[in-house]
């Protein structure tokens, strides 16, 4: 048995779709549906948002509200549409060129600002509405209307860009590696944040056919060669692999403006020590480790960071610290914690 | 159209890419004069089905 | 309460008072006072949304589709933002959003005189992206009618379903006028257009039929469509027929200007009769027909080299003289004696 209630979601009064036979973005939009419809979203909480291009045709295909931006602007769209409706699920299908490429400004920032929208990427490496030309994921090398003795440059890497600062959700499969896929497709709808799912897709009739292959299928058999399944939760993807790289928004690192009480130490009559008395006492052969501090001396032994060393970073053991403790990114307050045992004579 | 015997095929979704036939795992689809024809043998994976990019194929339930 | 506020001020108190509840922008001068009242504000009032985007053509985006998701948008601008603005316009006429772009005008091509006035993005609104499409413009020429304007440019956008432009110039942006605002009475559309979220509509720049089915080759379906957006426009444009006209009756010269040159001329009244368009866009056809008809003279004087003029000239069958207050030069002194050579040259 299979679940085809998702068909509510298609309109299929306009099937068969505009897509060549075998392209891959059939298979997004109709497993984009069978996602949306297990969770339960219609056209009362959800709405649709598509670029230009090939891909940029699916919002039309779903019985949801739907709008069809110009090239490269589907994620501003979806973003202003998700802050003046957090109610609205808010879902982009968009294409590598008009993502990566025409929008890539737009890319960069929106998933900077982290809106709750999910992108699905039908990246087929190439433009394809236009005739397939060289796109910004294009492989290096590939020989495409653009490059016709192979492309020039190195790809945009987007599992990189998109995972540089949490939180992030940037997920690679292909539409051949079927489950994975489907998985993928949840957890990103589900993902509450900018998740971004990469969908390494066929473009057979104006990519595939110049690279050799005959069928939709031989370039699934290509995606199986190229790409690998990573297991498990990844900080991040390597080029060739499939899998889902996430990360919590990273805890703010909270200033505690306690302001410490300086203890109140009685020096009168402990011993004076003169400058060159301190420097005996750096730590070899077993003596202790004394410092010098605004008049007072500590015996720092017992800090970890000294431990058996004459000097820490750019503190040295037995010595007036006094300057070196002013310009140094903490504070004073990391040696009062630590036994005066003498005066330092001025 | 010849009987069908476990999948029903949408002629009209149909844009014959022949994803169908490829991923059949016991080979029982063919494409044969612009009609996709099933032989015996289906042992019921929904496989053609699932990779279907046109809602074209389903498989019979039952 | 009397207040001294700047024609940015007075924008933006106006948009508020229409309603308005979204902005996205991007800085520019002179237009950047918008924006920063739109970020205070939306610290405060969490009603209000803002977005300071990445660029014009995301802040343009923006507002049509916070329109299309159900809220009374607007953004500002200056004439390069407003360029990189043109696509995001288009597409707003082809989705039929409501929403309101301000541009204050600065010299131009390109960067041009970041700080200097000028009247020389009227052809960019009309013309600037591709295809054909209706604008509706409106043009103010003081602080308190700037509040007005703006009101009654959000009323046109719900009422044509497009975007409206609410044209000012970089002195009118930051002249500082006496206003009582609160106790100004307006008159706010509500608007009327289903917000996302309820149906199966497809909005798009696509060439569509009525119903939003994208149709790609059919010049029949686009034919319709089309017609009925431009009438649609063109009704709305027509309950706001906005002008003013100073008659002179023993003069056979007609000073058009509008904006702040308008302002700039306004003592020549005593001499000339002054005709000043506040809609700018669609020409006030019949107006301009009927007013120019008794006058030997019709001079534009504008902040650019003769874009008013040029429609002007197409509306009345007529030439026109031209006095081009460009770089941002607006001299009292020199736009007078150009109208006295203008006169006396009889061209």
């Amino acid at each position: 048995m299979i679940d085809r209630s998702y068909k509510e979601l298609l309109k299929l009064g306009r099937f068969p779709h505009t897509w060549c036979p075998g392209c891959g973005i059939g298979a997004v939009l109709k497993n984009v549906a069978m996602a949306m419809k297990e969770l339960g979203w219609n056209n009362q909480n959800t709405s649709v948002v598509s670029g230009i291009g090939c891909s940029g045709r699916m919002a039309g295909y779903m019985n949801l509200d739907a709008v069809h931006t110009p090239h490269g602007r589907a994620l501003t769209a979806a973003e202003a549409i998700k802050t003046v409706r957090p109610d609205l699920n808010v879902v982009v299908l968009s294409g590598d060129g008009d993502l990566g490429a025409i929008g890539g400004n737009h890319l960069l920032h929106t998933s900077r600002r982290n809106p709750d929208i999910t992108v699905f990427c039908n990246d087929n490496e190439i433009y394809g509405l236009t005739g397939g030309q060289a796109g910004p994921t294009t492989p290096k090398g590939t020989k495409t209307v653009t490059s016709p003795r192979g492309e020039h440059y190195q790809p945009l890497r987007l599992n990189r860009i998109l995972t540089t600062q949490a939180p992030y959700f940037y997920a690679r499969t292909t539409v051949y590696h079927l489950n994975h896929f489907k998985t993928c497709i949840r957890e990103a709808l589900l993902w509450k944040g900018f998740s971004f799912v990469d969908i390494i897709s066929d473009c057979i009739e104006l990519n595939g056919r110049r690279l050799g292959f005959k069928t939709a299928h031989q370039m699934f058999k290509w995606f199986e060669e190229r790409f690998h399944i990573a297991e498990g939760v990844r900080d991040h993807l390597k080029d060739d692999e499939l899998g889902i790289a996430k990360k919590e928004v990273e805890a703010e690192v909270k200033v505690e403006v306690e302001v410490e009480q300086i203890p109140e130490v009685q020096i009168e009559g402990l011993k004076l020590f003169a400058l060159e008395e301190l420097k005996q006492f750096d730590g070899t052969e077993g003596r202790p480790i004394y410092i010098g501090y605004k008049g007072k001396v500590y015996d720092i032994s017992a800090s970890p960071l000294f431990q058996g060393e004459k000097r820490m970073r750019c503190h040295i053991a037995g010595k007036d610290l006094t300057r070196d403790i002013e310009i140094a990114p903490h504070g004073e307050e990391l040696l009062f914690k630590f036994p005066v045992v003498g005066r330092l004579k001025e | 159209m010849k009987p069908r015997l476990n999948v029903i095929w949408n002629e009209n979704y149909c844009k014959r890419c022949i994803l169908c036939v490829e991923v059949c795992p016991e080979s029982v689809l063919s494409l044969e004069r612009d009609e996709i024809v099933e032989k015996p043998g289906c042992i019921r994976c929904y496989q053609c089905e699932r990779y279907c990019p046109d809602v074209a194929i389903e498989v019979m339930d039952g | 309460m009397k207040q001294l506020l700047s024609g940015n001020e007075a924008i933006f108190q106006g948009a508020i008072r229409a309603g308005a509840t979204y902005f996205a922008g991007y800085p520019i001068t002179p237009s950047s006072e918008i924006l920063q009242q739109a970020a205070a504000l939306a610290e405060e009032n969490p009603g209000f949304r803002f977005l300071q985007a990445e660029d014009e053509i995301a802040a343009a985006i923006g507002i049509i589709s916070a329109s299309l998701a159900g809220a009374k948008s607007f953004t500002a601008t200056s004439g390069p933002g407003f360029s990189l603005m043109q696509e995001a316009l288009g597409w707003g006429h082809a989705v039929e959003a409501p929403c309101v772009f301000v541009n204050s005008m600065r010299v131009g091509p390109s960067t041009g005189m970041p700080t200097q006035p000028a009247q020389s993005d009227l052809l960019q609104i009309k013309g600037g992206s591709a295809g054909d499409y209706y604008p509706i413009a409106f043009y103010p020429n003081s602080v308190e009618e700037s509040f007005r304007l703006t009101v009654t440019a959000f009323n046109a956008a719900e009422e044509s379903l497009s975007p409206v432009i609410l044209l000012v110039d970089s002195l009118l942006s930051h002249l500082y006028e006496m206003a009582d605002l609160d106790a100004i009475e307006v008159a706010v559309v509500p608007r009327t257009k289903d917000p996302l979220g309820r149906s199966q509509r497809l909005f798009t720049g696509t060439a569509h039929d009525r119903m939003g089915n994208v149709k790609t080759n059919d010049p029949e379906a686009y034919r319709d469509w089309l017609n009925d957006l431009k009438e649609r426009h063109l009704q709305a444009a027509d309950k706001y027929p906005l002008y003013e006209y100073i008659p002179r009756k023993d003069s056979e010269t007609l000073l058009i200007a509008f904006g702040i040159t308008s302002r700039i001329i306004s003592s020549l009244k005593e001499r000339f009769s002054i005709f000043r368009p506040i809609r700018i866009f669609p020409v006030l056809e019949k107006e301009l027909q009927e007013i120019t008809r008794p006058y030997r003279h019709i001079i534009v004087v504008e902040g650019n080299d003769g874009q008013y003029a040029s429609w002007t000239e197409c509306a009345i069958h007529r030439k026109v003289m031209r006095v081009p207050c460009l770089g941002g030069g607006f001299k009292f002194q020199w736009i007078q004696s150009q109208i006295e050579e203008r006169l006396k040259e009889g061209k």
